[in-house]
């Protein structure tokens, strides 16, 4: 199965390289101290490399990258990603487009996680519009296929976007928007017992802590369909309102609303998603609300500041809550979540730099995940390229 | 060949590939390019938006024409093609542009684009060279975006 994402990945790579009109490679390090946001706080080191080369062919244009990401202190999370991919992009009028485009790629863990290893093919169409001078309709389509080493985690996945937006003389900016999504699990349920490496260490590299006394569970679940798929469907409506407060600054405010239409997660338990998916991050695996405010500011010395606040409540449908000691609560997971967030970045004409300062309480039904923390992180990034230059 | 061919397809269709596109395009018209020497900085408010060919070969590019707040001229800023489907910039927003100043072989003036501000948000289209930030066609922009949430 493998070699059928090998075959369009390598030729798209190799077309891209031949023929290239930019080269360029990014380097970045930063250091943060919780990369995983779970109670037990893991510091690490993090570096990537990587390298893109693309090629642009009139409406058409070929991309490619490949990058190693390196973990001083847990160095078993590393890995390579390789990605190339073909889009197009076609004018309707002055004021609207068409865009789509096709993409494999790939991620390659170390062999002591190779279970989470992961190849993709994905496509994504979208199309905007100027409705007048202050007013842009955006609509897009994603559609994905994901192969895990382990198959349980195998998925096709498809989803839709709609956004309207309004600009005000007043600088204000209104924006509402819609998607919908549906998310297949192609053979979730097993009966056999995921590889005991791949349930152990400090952390997975979906980006999850591994809850202590949870290992060695049978991932078969009592009742179900062995091999079986399952599907969730969800939709969401969203709203922001942002306010240009002179020239160099501007607050936003924003919203969204989702519901699970259908289905729920086939994984018991959130450690078994987590493999697959950090479940605070997949659109597919909760219910619920955030709001959020963001003040950015251009200060002194062309510094960026970014003050931010959310807050969210967020149901996990289908994820049992279990204690510390790995038996289950009978509680399906909810979160709440209130973080803060400070970032200033400067760029520099060879690189940038970054400091962020995060204050994060999530309260939660699982107790591995009801924690708060303070985060700083800070970095710094090289981007060099090489071609031509426009 | 025909071995090779059968035993590793995958090979040498990357291998074909790469031997046909390896072969010099030939040049169709000269292409202004980014100079670092003519590089200013223009504040204004964004009169209009157009999305149109620029050059043979390559994707329509993103085109705002900026009113400069205080000479009062009229600019015509080159973003790039990809960041149509980027920002969603709108007429009468207030914009601060970092660009390099070109003049095309009629003599037209206009402005590449390398920074653009709008509303405390930073966008680099291109570093300070002048290499676009840009992956791909339309849905890759892939340039670093700064600030604002939305």
């Amino acid at each position: 199965m493998k070699r059928l994402f090998l075959v369009p990945l390598v030729t798209l790579m190799g077309i891209a390289s031949a023929g290239a009109d930019d080269f360029s490679l990014s380097l970045s390090h930063f250091a943060a101290d919780n990369i995983f946001q779970t109670r037990e706080q893991t510091s690490d080191r993090i570096s990537a490399l990587t390298l893109s080369v693309d090629k642009a062919m009139s409406k058409f244009s070929l991309f490619s990258e490949g990058g190693y990401t390196y973990f001083a202190r847990n160095p078993g999370l590393g890995f390579g990603t390789l990605a190339a991919g073909l889009d197009f992009l076609h004018p309707l009028s002055k004021k609207s487009a068409f865009y789509v485009s096709g993409t494999a790629d790939a991620i390659f863990f170390r062999p002591e996680s190779r279970d989470f290893n992961r190849a993709a093919l994905s496509m994504n169409a979208a199309f905007k519009a100027y409705l007048g001078p202050s007013s842009i309709l955006r609509s897009g389509y994603t559609m994905e296929y994901r192969n895990y080493g382990s198959r349980n985690f195998d998925f096709l996945s498809q989803a839709f976007q709609l956004t309207l937006d309004r600009y005000f003389e007043t600088k204000t900016s209104v924006k509402a928007g819609f998607a919908w999504g549906y998310k297949y699990f192609l053979h979730p349920f097993t009966t056999t017992p995921l590889s005991e490496t791949s349930q152990s260490g400090g952390g997975d590299p979906a980006g999850a802590g591994w809850r202590h006394g949870a290992d060695g569970r049978d991932y078969s679940r009592p009742g179900s369909t062995e091999n079986g798929g399952a599907g969730i469907q969800n939709c969401s409506l969203s709203a922001v309102v942002a306010q240009g407060i002179g020239s160099r600054m501007g607050i936003s405010f924003s919203g969204t609303r989702q519901w699970t239409l259908s289905g729920k997660s086939p994984f018991l338990y959130v450690e078994e998603y987590y493999m697959a998916e950090n479940p605070t991050y997949d659109s597919f695996s909760w219910e619920g609300w955030n709001w959020g405010a963001m003040l950015t500011a251009e200060v002194p010395w062309d510094i960026e500041l970014k003050i931010g606040y959310t807050m969210s409540r967020k149901a996990f449908p289908g994820i049992e809550s279990l204690g510390l000691d790995g038996s289950p609560l009978g509680l399906t997971r909810e979160d709440r979540r209130r973080q803060t967030d400070v970032r200033v970045e400067k760029d520099f004409s060879k690189f940038t730099l970054f400091l962020s300062y995060s204050f994060i309480r999530n309260g939660s039904s699982d107790p591995f995940f009801d924690w708060k923390g303070r985060f700083v992180s800070g970095g710094i990034q090289w981007n060099i390229s090489f071609g031509k230059t426009r | 060949m025909e071995y090779f061919v059968r035993k590793n397809p995958v090979a040498a269709v990357a291998v074909a590939a790469m031997i046909l596109l390896s072969i010099p395009l030939q040049a169709f018209q000269a292409e202004p390019f980014y100079n670092v020497d003519t590089e200013v900085r223009i504040s204004g408010t964004v009169e209009e938006i157009r999305f149109e060919p620029r050059y043979k070969d390559r994707a329509p590019f993103l085109v705002l024409v900026v009113k400069e707040a205080e000479a009062g001229l009229r600019d015509t800023i080159e973003v790039g093609p990809s960041w149509f489907f980027g920002p969603d910039l709108h007429q009468g927003e207030h914009v601060e542009i970092v660009g390099s100043v070109i003049r095309n072989e009629e003599g037209m003036r206009f402005v590449i684009a390398r920074e653009l501000r709008i509303g405390g948000e930073t966008l680099i289209v291109r570093d300070s060279r002048g290499f676009p930030g840009w992956r791909g066609g339309g849905g890759r922009t892939s340039g670093r975006r700064r600030g604002r949430g939305f």
